[in-house]
């Protein structure tokens, strides 16, 4: 092993040695190799990676000039990146620049970078891909050593890693000898998220663990009772005393929820408990102001907080020492994501992590006891890489035209190095070309268009005004409309939905960040507020897009103890009674049977099946069913899914009979039946907006000042309409298909699940009343989506019902 | 559908316009010709088609009605970018009389083409005019007019709705949904004593206002 002496003053100043971890990855970044370390958070693999850079620089003294590129996930997360990169330079006495290029780097920042780059850039993908657009960019790079990216199985698995592995492929081929190193959580795939960060340069790149497994102690706290103890719901209040127990040690806890709304209603009912910790408590959630949400943190640093209420804004980034315990309330979701929260107290070495989760209803209990089997069996999830999106292919080909003119051959190379489009084929490509250049089919439906051109042989744009529209649209996250929140002198609380703030009256009261606050106007897109009495009654915002489905390791592990259904541990002892009364009622149904339960409720019929299969698979299978059921019947079918099932509902009667359910479920046209129900479902019309965005057929952020392009505003759905009528062999319609079937319905697993159920035993069940198991479905109806019939009919059967009723 | 206002008979039509048989008039608004050409100008792709659709669902429409003129109430063009060659071959052919009661949109857009077109900022037809934005409606006229792209949410059962363009009679203002292909739609926030009128298969029907929910795009 080679000497690190160079950086040794730095560990001897703070008594500290280096892990065997650390060493490995100096060693392997001064061989001039590329790698992937995951680790648990926590334990230095941010300095395992930067201090190789270091050492270099140390030795040779080369300080000028931009040698590190390091890419965060989240803008957020960069000035704590910035911190912990700084720390050691002092004292190793190295003078070299840590600088940030993000979304919110000030326009000075901005134009200083475009001329000269620091030592160590830290920035996203999106500015990264912003950097593309800019012809000096490659000039102002050359000397780069490395790339790191930060926080990768943050990034694996969406567009924005997608977007990440372009960038880089185009880092690779300025500057082929760049050494690439991901930062990661471990991950059920490690090996292949180190292919994805690599592409086709990842021969010689290593896989490097710091997984010294720290210890999680998980324990969840009991409710007395489950007489009054809910059947479904994720609020949880019932459990405040005994959590507020917990807080009574003035030590740091972190409280996490799953939701911003649960944030709010947790923080006001500690607060209502122990109205003398207000000072103590403290609220941090993604919609929060980031200047709140910095003093936030600065106060876990320093230790002088009690417990902040959180959601998974503090699942990323640096470490807040301090912590000595994490609550988390409500389903954990994942393994990983219960280890990566656990992990956020225990830092001293050899410190045990310590979580204490609190469930929300009666079924987390047997999720809590599941999550905890599955960490000793270290079944940890995977996170699988995106396959060839094209709506990110066209967006980067577009950028990497304008920065710097290339030819199509060399286009195609470069491209498919990466491994998201290493399977790219020809008619994709060309598509792809045509989409940038031509708009479409060649001759065909898109005369006018214009965008990228071909000159000397090479791709590039000249139009200034569509080079400013693709800087504006450079980015794969679709966010929804947010209203900022700002007190009348000025002072910025944060931000809600448009939907949200839209339903609230002028004068009415709303709480927000644990303040109780009263709406005086809305005006271009910014909500005024002012303080309200603290007595005040109002509502909690609600914030779309907070549902997560239970990975389907969570799922597995839970069917595994219905069906031991052993009372080995607190949880299950204590949630006897209930599967007893689900026994009593119906069957417990566990993965290695399908249970169809049927009941009657005020003229309206249910069908309820468990799968375990997840929510993604259980939304697709309960669509696939009704609309199956609708080749033979013209019903009007409502599908309610949760993890563990799905509902049917209908006022006709629904099939209860085992051979025709074996029809149901067949695996026969399993394709072509989806495909054709998703068109009625319109579950690939609601996928588009996406790919609209990201392609950039509808543009998002434009500046409101000037002639600006207002006469090019559409809907997704309405684009997807007119893509649909004229041009209906257009990838893009494709994908979204596809995107539906890989990512919203999981096909695969749908159809692994498929295969599963129709070797199982069929038991159908009618009750008599909801079920235990049953009872969440039903009381999700709310959500359901509809399937079968047209607008039209259904709307004829309105009229017609009408008119029968006024008679 | 017909509806009778203020001594005008209206006949509502599917096709999303209005045919007034005393004067032998259909009155059609919004249809925003060119708006894919506008997009593609913008270098995004949008593949073409609708505009000469729209213009022939119009030319259709003529045909079956039999109206001797054409009244479009505003927005008939979409944007400069978007020119449209075809229009002018259209309108030498066109079986009725056009006049178009200028829009938003065309303001913009006619100074930079030179069509064979009657336009002018209203039309009056006795107690009837026609208008492009229904805020600049007259209290003493019963107005017919666009700009608004109405649409409401129809509930059709305790926890279903459907979205759908719609009519909108408003005291003594009627609001057309968009007649264009391309075109979106906003969602109206009912008022007492409004009135909603849908297209619905081929017919027109009349959605009681209790079944109209409001609700934010």
């Amino acid at each position: 092993m080679a000497n690190f002496s160079a950086v040794s003053p730095f560990f001897k100043a703070r008594g500290w040695k280096p892990f065997p971890f650390q060493k490995e990855t100096w060693q392997a970044y001064r061989d001039g190799k590329s790698g992937l370390l995951h680790a648990p958070t926590g334990l230095g693999k941010t300095l395992a990676v930067w201090l190789g850079p270091v050492a270099e620089a140390l030795e040779s003294q080369e300080t000028q000039g931009c040698k590190v590129l390091w890419i965060t996930p989240l803008r957020a997360l960069s000035q704590d990146t910035q911190k912990s990169l700084q720390e050691p330079l002092e004292d190793l006495g190295l003078k070299i620049e840590v600088g940030i290029r993000t979304g919110d780097s000030t326009a000075y920042q901005k134009a200083k970078f475009n001329k000269k780059l620091p030592f160590c850039l830290i920035t996203t993908p999106e500015s990264l891909s912003l950097f593309l657009t800019h012809e000096n960019f490659r000039e102002n790079l050359a000397g780069l050593d490395a790339v790191i990216i930060d926080e990768w199985h943050e990034l694996i698995g969406t567009k924005r890693g997608v977007q990440t592995e372009l960038c880089l492929a185009r880092l690779r081929q300025w500057f082929p000898k760049i050494r690439t190193w991901g930062l990661s959580a471990t991950l059920g795939n490690t090996k292949e998220a180190s292919e994805v960060l690599m592409g086709k340069n990842d021969k010689d790149a290593v896989i490097i663990s710091g997984a010294a497994v720290k210890k999680v102690q998980i324990k969840t706290i009991l409710p007395k009772s489950m007489d009054r103890f809910p059947w479904s719901g994720h609020i949880g209040t019932q459990l405040v005393p005994q959590v507020a127990k917990l807080l009574e040690k003035k030590e740091t806890t972190l409280l996490f929820t799953n939701t911003r709304s649960q944030t709010e209603i947790w923080f006001q009912e500690l607060l209502e408990h122990h109205p003398e910790w207000k000072d103590e408590l403290a609220m941090h959630h993604g919609s929060l102001d980031r200047e709140e949400r910095n003093l936030v943190e600065e106060r876990l640093r320093e230790g002088s907080i009690r417990c902040v209420v959180c959601t998974s804004s503090l699942d990323l980034g640096v470490d807040f020492s301090p912590v000595s315990q994490v609550i988390q309330i409500g389903s954990p979701k994942g393994i990983a994501r219960l280890i990566q929260r656990a992990g956020r107290s225990g830092h001293q070495p050899g410190g045990t992590s310590k979580l204490y989760c609190v469930p929300s209803n009666a079924f987390e209990l047997v999720e809590f006891a599941a999550a905890r089997d599955a960490i000793l069996e270290k079944k940890i999830e995977a996170r699988l890489p995106l396959q060839k999106p094209l709506d990110v292919l066209v967006q980067h080909l577009v950028t990497v035209c304008i920065g710097e003119p290339t030819s199509a051959q060399d286009l195609r190379h470069e491209i498919q190095s990466t491994y998201a489009y290493r399977n790219l084929d020809e008619p994709e490509w060309q598509w792809a070309l045509e989409f940038i250049t031509i708009g479409g089919k060649a001759l065909a439906n898109y005369p006018g268009f214009k965008k990228v051109i071909e000159k000397d042989g090479k791709l590039t744009v000249e139009d200034k005004k569509l080079i400013q529209l693709q800087r504006l649209s450079i980015g794969t996250i679709v966010s929804h409309s947010n209203v900022s929140l700002t007190y009348q002198s000025g002072r910025k609380l944060g931000s809600v939905e448009e939907r949200f703030i839209s339903r609230i009256p002028v004068g009415s009261v709303f709480i927000f960040g644990g303040k109780h606050l009263e709406l005086v106007r809305i005006r271009n897109q910014k909500a005024t507020v002012k303080n309200a009495s603290k007595t005040a009654k109002g509502k909690i915002p609600v914030w779309a897009g907070s549902r997560m489905p239970l990975s389907n390791e969570l799922s597995h592990a839970v069917a595994q103890r219905l069906k031991a259904d052993a009372q080995d541990t607190p949880e299950m002892k204590l949630i006897a009674p209930i599967l007893e009364i689900q026994r009593a009622w119906s069957l417990l149904p566990h993965d290695e049977m399908i249970l169809i339960e049927y009941v009657s409720i005020r003229e309206e019929h249910h069908l309820f099946l468990y799968t375990f299969a997840g929510r993604l698979v259980n939304e697709g299978l309960g669509s696939l069913i009704a609309w199956r059921i609708n080749q033979k019947a013209d019903l009007l079918i409502q599908i309610t899914m949760n993890d563990y099932g799905f509902s049917l509902t209908s006022n006709d009667h629904l099939p209860v009979e085992e051979d025709i359910w074996r029809e149901l479920l067949s695996t026969d046209r399993l394709l072509d039946d989806l495909i054709a129900c998703m068109n009625t479902a319109e579950l690939a019309r609601r996928q588009f907006r996406e790919i609209a965005r990201v392609s950039g057929l509808v543009l998002q952020q434009l500046p409101k000042r000037g002639g600006g392009p207002r006469d090019v505003q559409t809907s997704a759905s309405l684009l997807y309409e007119v893509f649909s009528r004229y041009d209906s062999d257009n990838l893009l319609l494709e994908q979204a298909r596809r995107e539906i079937l890989d990512n919203q319905l999981e096909f695969t697993r749908l159809k692994i699940t498929m295969n599963d159920l129709i070797t199982r035993p069929i038991h159908l069940q009618r009750c008599d009343r909801l079920t235990p198991m049953a009872f969440p479905l039903w009381a999700d109806r709310l959500q359901a989506h509809t399937q079968g019939q047209d607008a039209a009919t259904r709307l004829e059967k309105m009229l017609t019902s009408l008119e029968n009723a006024a008679e | 559908m017909i509806i009778t206002h203020t001594g005008q008979h209206l006949e509502l039509l599917s096709e999303a316009a209005v045919f007034l048989k005393e004067h032998s008039t259909l009155i059609l608004a919004d249809v925003h010709l060119g708006k894919a050409a506008t997009f593609r100008a913008h270098g995004i792709a949008v593949p073409d088609g609708d505009s000469a659709y729209d213009l022939h669902r119009i030319t259709q429409l003529l045909l079956k009605t039999q109206a001797q003129q054409l009244v479009i109430a505003g927005d008939f063009l979409h944007s400069p970018e978007g020119t449209f060659p075809e229009l002018t071959e259209w309108l030498a052919h066109c079986p009725a009389h056009v006049s178009l009661v200028i829009g938003n949109h065309d303001q913009r857009t006619l100074p930079r083409l030179s069509l064979d077109l009657k336009t002018l900022p209203s039309l009056v037809m006795g107690n009837l005019e026609i208008i492009h934005d229904p805020a600049e409606a007259s209290a003493n006229h019963f107005s017919i007019c666009g700009h608004i792209h109405p649409v409401i949410h129809i509930k059709d059962s305790q926890r279903t709705s459907i979205r759908s363009a719609c009519f909108h009679l408003r005291e003594n203002v009627l609001t057309l949904p968009s007649f264009g292909t391309f075109t979106g739609g906003q969602v109206i926030q009912p008022q007492p004593n409004d009135r909603f009128f849908i297209p619905l298969n081929d017919r027109v029907v009349e959605i009681p206002q209790r079944q109209c929910i409001f609700r934010k795009k």
